[in-house]
């Protein structure tokens, strides 16, 4: 049961999330950022916005091997996600073991960001799915010519 | 036998509270990977049963799949979290 590659103009439906949800990080992650950098100075900034980093590449990563692994079959999807799972954390620990003896680096500020911006980027997209599942028609389509 | 190794680590590192905190950040962590790691396992082979059975709706399983590892990973890194919290 291998699935058939996107077609021209269609784009794997993971990969479509994982582009919005780096979108909506770009676009909301700042505020975070900026809160961070209120009560933690510069070295909260630069924690948060590393953890906002991670977290971004962390859903890119996870749709990247999602979508490489179901053209070629269900085991190796199986494989795929389980392996990027233990992979994806290892990514996590190993950055914060490289830096965490920075000068710059804060512990709170990127524990808070890791956490804030996972969940809140997650709620946020599962949000804009459920409503477009209910209601295809209200799906945004983009600009119109 | 926490003792003990309380004990080893204390010699080994010269401060005993730090080898314990270091093994509980690790067994934090490694306890909490495990119920994700069973989740996704069982949401991925629900999400392939799914597909093999309604090809036409695979994009769907698909989506909802990848949100489902997305939301089980939070626990993952709340397991994270406890060890940068724990670490020395």
């Amino acid at each position: 049961m291998a699935e058939r590659a996107p077609g021209a103009g269609e784009e794997a439906p993971e990969r479509e999330l994982a582009k919005d949800i780096v979108r909506r990080g770009i676009v909301g992650g700042p505020v975070l950022v900026g809160v961070c950098a209120g009560v933690w100075g510069f070295d909260g900034l630069w924690s948060s916005a590393f953890a906002l980093g991670l977290i971004l590449f962390n859903f890119w990563l996870a749709a990247s091997l999602i979508t490489w692994s179901v053209r070629i079959s269900p085991a190796v999807l199986m494989a795929g996600v389980m392996s990027g799972y233990l992979i994806r954390l290892g990514i996590l620990t190993g950055a914060y073991l490289l830096v965490r003896d920075g000068g710059w680096f804060e512990a709170m500020p990127f524990i808070v960001t890791l956490i804030a911006a996972h969940l809140v980027l997650l709620v946020w997209e599962t949000r804009q799915v459920s409503m477009s599942l209910a209601y295809p028609g209200l799906k945004p389509q983009g600009v119109r010519p | 036998m926490l003792a003990l190794i309380s004990t080893i680590l204390a010699e080994l590192t010269g401060d005993g509270e730090a080898g314990l905190r270091a093994i509980g950040g690790g067994l934090g962590y490694g306890l909490a990977a495990i119920g994700p790691g069973l989740g996704i396992g069982i949401l991925v082979g629900n999400a392939i049963t799914a597909m093999a059975r309604q090809p036409e709706s695979a994009a769907v399983a698909r989506t909802t799949m990848f949100l489902g590892i997305a939301f089980t990973e939070a626990i993952a890194l709340i397991g994270f979290v406890v060890f940068i919290l724990l670490a020395p």
